[in-house]
């Protein structure tokens, strides 16, 4: 794969390579990851202006799939911050190691050890933003979740994303020497601060359509016939629709599908093997219930 | 770069093919999109970047740079085409009118026309379904405005499970030992944690029948404005079913929201079936997951016909699910009013608090004032009736 080659830090021409956003599609292809125009043309964007791109969508419609592959595509190692409630600063750019430090200044006994030698990077422990901010060409940052994060981190990571510098007291305002690539990730459990969405370019992830979801699956799950697919891509398309906490995601269908033919393989009746694997795609108790009385109809549905 | 200083020239400079893309910014602000010069610039980037290859192209790169929120991506769309397809620079008012007439659906009139005739002859609270679209206005409102900044310094709480950082509290001893650690164990320097207050989720339950037909709008209003200030809302419709608005209304723009959600919901003034839609809401496990622990507002006038039973025992059901079950009705206006229907009655026990729901200030003052938990509205009205 002509990927492979560029992960000593040659990433940079690899953007400057990809010519429009089709080109970039026809790649994600190959690399098994199935996306829609809107999301080829907004990676696309984010890597010419080098903006970072923040991706917005109910969970399990492939986001982070998204920043994996993208990573995989440019050849760079993927460097992923999981936002949650209560992380800080300390969490995402960097720390000093106090323990080392405090044995380096023993170790040294009657001497008085210089600043300058207490605060290198080798006390320095490098978190993810930092990590990204020192290798921007050989690295890419995936932020997952923000909406999970606080306020004050969502404005913290505002100024980071608008000049890419992080300033440490000890040593002085470290800035990357190219715009890094990064992806935000958002589930949309709360409205994003408008500040942030316009620093980034945007892309609303939806389900893909019934057709596309089938190749989806069987570019995941191998040995899954076409029919299959097709018919666990219509069923999950009915299921969405019926305001489940947690209606399935693309990674459930594709479970669900492999599920079925073994079952199927076993037993030799299709609509009861979809049905007893239902487990695999519906993991909530609640949705089960309210999904019971609708789920014969769903599945004769997609089978017709 | 050619492509970044772009914006700074004067508008009438910019070739012309770069000032129709432009004047997309101002055509979009018009129909209540934000967009940020920063976007826009972002935007006439794409455009260099795509080489403007196609329409269908600069679209998507529409959609990327200058993010739309996502429930009105296809209005988006339209007004894209509209705009690039010449008719909308002659008159933007004319495209925002056209606009809504496609988005509408195809009901038919004279149907709908007979059933509000038929509707405003019969009883208020019949069981006549009613697919009638109703045109809604907004207007910008300051006492709403008003009540949303206090609203957010006041709205019911409870004590959160999870306890963080905080300048008192229980010794966070983790914490206290990595600052410790950092001194070699000179300087003691104690961090506290606390459990966090976390805000209680909001069920606005809004009858839609005829006879809260005045005050309706009002009630969507409100319901948009606590929607807005906190963080977990979901707004339901009754009339002779049960309609989910949350997202319909998650939409800042209140003139736009008001318009979709007039649309969404099918059956506006029409009869009042309040005890089986409460009943259909509670056997969705979904609602009752999130009516437990949450204040839940009932703007309804309570006038339901037949035999109440089935309302009384889905709102004692919920009176026990539910922190705190607050009824604000229009009829309470009336300083002789008491509860007497036989379902008020019955109801009475269950409830925290009945309101009145007539005059929005009362009401946005009684919400302010949820935090404090008063006596049970039983006996607020047993003491009334002397």
């Amino acid at each position: 794969m002509n990927t492979a080659r560029t992960a000593d830090g040659s990433g940079e021409d690899l953007v400057a390579s990809i010519a429009s956003p089709e080109a970039l599609d026809e790649r994600l292809v190959s690399l098994a990851y199935l996306g829609d125009e809107g999301l080829a043309t907004a990676l696309f964007l984010a890597l010419k202006l080098g903006k970072p791109l923040l991706l917005e969508g109910a969970a399990g419609v492939g986001k982070t799939e998204a920043a994996k592959v993208l990573a995989a595509l440019l050849g760079r190692d993927l460097v992923r911050l999981q936002c949650y409630e209560g992380i800080d600063a300390s969490h995402a750019l960097y720390e000093w190691n106090y323990q080392r430090q405090l044995l380096a200044i023993r170790g040294l006994a009657h001497e008085t050890p210089s600043e300058a030698d207490l605060y290198s990077d080798k006390y320095l422990i490098a978190r993810p933003l930092l990590q990204v901010l020192r290798a921007p060409t050989r690295k890419i940052l995936l932020i997952d979740e923000v909406d999970r994060a606080d306020d004050e981190f969502e404005a913290f990571l505002l100024e980071f994303l608008s000049d890419f510098t992080i300033s440490i007291p000890e040593i002085g305002t470290l800035s990357a020497s190219s715009r890094p690539v990064i992806v935000l990730t958002s589930n949309r459990t709360r409205e994003l601060h408008d500040a942030l969405r316009r620093r980034c370019i945007f892309h609303w992830m939806s389900y893909p359509d019934a057709e596309r979801e089938a190749r989806i699956i069987m570019l995941r799950a191998a040995g899954v016939a076409e029919a299959t697919a097709l018919v666990v891509a219509r069923a999950v398309l009915g299921l969405r629709s019926l305001q489940l906490t947690k209606p399935p995601g693309i990674a459930e269908a594709v479970e669900w599908a492999s599920a079925a033919t073994l079952l199927e393989q076993s037993e030799g009746q299709w609509p009861a093997a979809f049905k007893r694997s239902i487990g695999v795609a519906i993991k909530n108790e609640e949705d089960m219930v309210r999904l019971a009385p609708e789920l014969d109809s769903i599945l004769a549905q997609a089978c017709s | 770069m050619s492509k970044q200083c772009i914006a700074s020239h004067a508008f009438t400079e910019l070739p012309p093919g770069v000032r129709q893309l432009v004047a997309l910014a101002p055509f979009l602000r018009q129909h209540g999109f934000a967009v940020a010069p920063e976007q826009l610039i972002n935007f006439l980037s794409a455009a260099y970047w795509l080489e403007a290859r196609s329409m269908e192209a600069m679209r998507l790169a529409g959609r990327a740079t200058l993010a739309p929120p996502p429930e009105r991506l296809l209005e988006f769309d339209r007004l894209f085409r509209l705009f690039f397809s010449g008719k909308a620079s002659a008159s933007a008012t004319r495209a925002h009118d056209e606009l809504h007439s496609v988005a509408e659906p195809q009901a038919d009139d004279s149907v709908a026309a007979g059933l509000k005739a038929r509707e405003l002859k019969g009883t208020a609270a019949s069981n006549a379904e009613l697919l009638a679209v109703r045109p809604m206005e907004a207007r910008v409102d300051s006492q709403l405005r008003q009540f949303a900044s206090a609203w957010v310094r006041r709205r019911p709480e409870r004590k959160g499970f999870r306890s963080r950082r905080s300048k008192a509290g229980t010794i966070d001893l983790r914490n206290s030992l990595r600052q410790l650690s950092r001194y070699d164990g000179d300087v003691l320097e104690l961090r506290f944690r606390r459990r966090q207050p976390r805000t209680r989720r909001v069920l606005v339950l809004i009858d839609i029948s005829g006879s809260m037909k005045q005050y309706t709008e009002e009630y969507l209003r409100l319901a948009h404005t606590l929607l807005h200030a906190t963080p977990r809302v979901e707004v339901l419709c009754i009339g002779t079913r049960l309609t989910s608005i949350t997202d319909t209304l998650r939409e800042r723009d209140l003139d736009s929201a008001l318009k979709r959600a007039s649309d969404q919901v099918a059956d506006w003034d029409g009869g009042t079936r309040i005890g089986p839609a409460l009943a259909e809401l509670l056997e969705n496990m979904r609602y009752v997951s999130f009516v437990r622990g949450a204040v839940v507002l009932m703007l309804s006038d309570g006038l339901e016909p037949g035999t109440p039973s089935v309302l009384v025992d889905a709102v004692a059901r919920l009176a026990r699910l539910c922190w705190r079950l607050v009824w604000a009705t229009p009829l309470a206006a009336d300083p002789q009013y008491r509860p007497y229907t036989p379902a008020m009655r019955a109801m009475l026990p269950h409830l925290s608090d009945l309101v009145d729901g007539a005059s929005q200030r009362s009401l946005l003052s009684f919400l302010l004032g949820l935090r404090r938990t008063g006596e049970p509205a039983a006996v607020v009205w047993a003491a009334a009736k002397q």
